[in-house]
């Protein structure tokens, strides 16, 4: 099953929209979203298609509304316009039935990991097994634990609070608890920011690995030009209210957008680009 | 068309006292009878095995029924010497809470060997897959010999990547059941360390608390030598901050006070003059109301509210800094917290409670006028000559005197609970409730002391 997808995403790394995979392969579809905080225009007329198992990056300036695009796919902000269907759901028409199951598919990083401060770091992992599952305490400790050191947490890091964890590890906690229902699809607000280095590229890995042992589709908002270089399939820019341009960085960075350009020839986007030559970009798929 | 598929494995019950299968047991006769003779040692449900093949054919399809909810299911099948669990359907958190019943039960007379055949299932999810690893390192720690029939090894990768983190899991697994036990062996001495325990937390709670008492004073003396400063250079003075909170503690209390106070003085008043009014005495209503509201009831009152409105709004403001690490941006840039914001916030409490707690007495006598002037006929103008006649201007100054130290004990717990939170949601509503309770607490001791010392020198 996993070769299949792979063979998918390999044909259709081009840049252009998905719509050849046929409808089966997207797993999130926007269609003419629209968002306005009164009246400002955040996005007009947005399309985007995320396709099961890709790694799809969303990069645009601050302020360009990668957030609130996040937001409106998760249903945190409805749109004001347009349609989202994920998994084939059309979420502003759903029940909320049919909403939460879907709900319980995907797993969510945020920013700041967005623990519940109350619990410790072991019962949050176990929070949505707790809720949502019939499973014994005994077995939801244990599959808390797996996704702990899945993420990459320490042992002595399981029974403390979310308020004595480091920004990174509260990261990494919060990934283990998007993860403890399995997910199809994680979305992950800024997964490296305020991370070092090297903290940075063991979670690309991570994140790498979860996609292809767990078979996820991964959506994840970034600034972080070697995340985008080391784990991204395709890169969605989202400028001018709406996406831009959708490909992978080789196609991107053949298209004259001025900002795609800017983005990717200043001079962090080269040295990122040094570091990842596009044949490896590749290669790691 | 795929069986429906049990929840728990019928098939077990053969080595099983038999509550572990009632809730499971279809009822007999449901399916087609039918044995495989490999396992015509089991007694019951032959039923249920006679066609593994539909079972399996059904599983094997991509995924469970769409119009069922996906279900798991496990067989026991006795192979000579083997024990083989063939699970079927869908393995996953969602699911899974029925296998972790059934297997156990299942594997209770286990055999020396043990093959668990995923060949029917549909889906595995990490949560199935580490179930089924937990699974084999309990049998193979018990000395069974066990193997796992996937073939194609669809799973294996999952298999691989759901291990229980080993050394961290025995680790902890250890830790904690010895923490356990150190309490419940020792059989003996039971009483005696559940009643040293018990010495050993009132004594940690009482230091806790003088700690905090402690933390208290210290932090009034923080204050004390600031606020000591700005008295002796004014340019330091925030007076924006100081206005500002002085609006908020003070001109935004003045309804609930006044409102409050007002009913306060109808019921002192009506009720003293209903008890007085048995003696004829009626007309002392207004003495009883003169001393009662000016030395007390308004100060109360006023001052209750205060902590409630006051202390609790300080410690949410400072506790959300706290959290926020504004507080320590704030020294991280020189800056002293309690300059900032705890002198301006205690001040303007110092400042507005006096003209509170004044304007409360001014209501509070208008409401027993009022009351008055309903129980008694006593009109405006005779209670204000009586009231004249028979107020002194020391009541009103002790009610007054108390209300700048009440004012910076409320004040000051206010702001001491927010200094005291974490990064974490319950502490600052936890600590709000404390500061208010604290606050109230300290008004009501400083009120009775006020009153003995009053007393002692005759005022």
């Amino acid at each position: 099953m996993v070769e299949e997808e792979r063979g998918n995403r390999g044909e259709t790394d081009d840049g252009e929209r998905g719509d050849r995979n046929g409808p089966g392969d997207v797993v999130v579809c926007l269609r003419g979203v629209c968002n306005r905080f009164g009246d400002h225009v955040v996005h007009e007329n947005l399309d985007l298609d995320i396709r099961r198992g890709e790694i799809l990056g969303l990069i645009g300036n601050s302020g360009a509304g990668k957030s609130v695009l996040l937001r409106s796919i998760l249903g945190l902000r409805p749109p004001n316009a347009g349609s989202v269907r994920i998994m084939g759901l059309e979420m502003d028409k759903a029940g909320e039935k049919e909403k939460n199951a879907v709900r319980r598919r995907w797993g969510v990083l945020f920013q700041d990991g967005a623990l519940f401060s109350s619990l410790s770091v072991e019962e949050n992992a176990a929070f949505p097994l707790r809720e949502f599952t019939r499973l014994s305490p005994a077995l939801q400790r244990e599959i808390a634990r797996l996704k702990l050191s899945l993420a990459g947490l320490p042992a002595s890091a399981y029974a403390t609070f979310p308020g004595e964890l480091s920004g990174g590890m509260r990261k990494r906690a919060g990934l283990a608890r998007a993860l403890a229902l399995d997910p199809d699809i994680l979305f992950l607000d800024e997964p490296t920011a305020g991370l070092d280095p090297l903290s940075a590229a063991a979670f690309d890995r991570l994140i790498r690995t979860l996609r292809d042992d767990l078979r996820l589709t991964v959506c994840l908002v970034t600034h972080d030009l070697d995340t985008l270089y080391a784990v991204c399939d395709r890169v969605a820019v989202l400028a001018d209210k709406h996406i831009c341009a959708v490909g992978d960085i080789a196609s991107l960075l053949r298209m004259d957008h001025p900002w795609i350009q800017e983005y990717f020839n200043g001079p962090r986007g080269r040295a990122a680009f040094a570091q990842a030559a596009p044949g490896n970009v590749r290669r790691t798929m | 068309m795929p069986l429906p598929l049990s929840r728990t494995s019928p098939e077990t019950s053969s080595d099983l006292p038999g509550n572990a299968c009632k809730e499971a047991a279809p009822p007999a006769g449901t399916f087609p009878a039918g044995a495989r003779e490999d396992d015509t040692d089991l007694r019951l449900d032959e039923g249920r095995r006679g066609n593994p093949a539909a079972v399996r054919g059904g599983s094997g399809s991509s995924a469970a029924p769409p119009e069922s909810p996906p279900v798991s299911s496990v067989r026991a099948v006795r192979e000579a010497a083997v024990l083989r669990l063939v699970f079927a359907g869908v393995l996953t958190a969602e699911t899974l809470h029925a296998l972790e019943k059934a297997v156990p039960d299942a594997l209770r007379n286990a055999p020396a060997a043990v093959v668990l055949d995923l060949e029917g299932v549909a889906r595995l999810d990490t949560t199935g897959a580490l179930f089924l690893n937990l699974t084999l390192d309990g049998l193979r720690r018990a000395g069974c010999s066990c193997v796992l029939h996937d073939s194609g090894e669809r799973f294996s990768r999952l298999l691989r990547i759901a291990r229980p983190p080993a050394a961290e899991t025995t680790a902890n697994g250890q830790a904690r059941p010895e923490g356990d036990r150190g309490q419940r062996d020792a059989p003996a001495g039971f009483f005696v360390g559940r009643f040293v325990g018990m010495l050993e937390r009132a004594d940690a709670e009482l230091l806790a608390r003088l700690r905090a008492v402690g933390a208290l004073v210290g932090f009034f003396g923080a204050f004390l030598c600031v606020g000591g400063g700005m008295i002796r250079h004014p340019g330091r003075i925030r007076f924006t901050s100081l206005v500002f909170h002085m609006e908020q503690c003070g001109l935004r209390a003045v309804p609930i006070v006044a409102l409050l106070t007002f009913l306060i003085g109808m019921v002192v008043a009506y009720m003293g003059a209903q008890q007085l009014g048995m003696f004829g005495a009626q007309d002392f209503a207004v003495n009883l109301l003169e001393i009662t509201v000016l030395r007390e009831m308004a100060v109360l009152i006023t001052s209750i509210v205060a902590a409630g409105r006051t202390a609790s709004s300080f410690t949410a403001q400072i506790g959300a800094m706290t959290a926020n690490e504004e507080t320590a941006a704030l020294l991280s840039m020189g800056l002293d917290p309690i300059a900032l914001l705890v002198v301006p916030r205690v001040s303007a409490m110092i400042l507005c409670l006096p003209m509170l707690v004044f304007l409360a007495d001014i209501t509070a006598l208008l409401g027993g006028a009022c009351a008055l002037y309903f129980s008694l006929d006593m009109d405006l103008q005779a209670f204000i000559t009586r009231f004249y006649a028979v107020a002194k201007l020391k009541h009103l100054v002790v009610g007054l005197v108390k209300t700048p130290f009440f004012a910076a004990a409320i004040a000051l717990v206010g702001c001491f609970h927010g200094f005291r939170a974490t990064r974490n949601a319950e502490s600052v509503g936890f600590l709000t409730t404390v500061s208010v309770v604290q606050a109230i607490f300290l008004v009501i001791l400083l009120d009775a002391l006020f009153a003995l010392f009053f007393t002692v020198v005759r005022i």
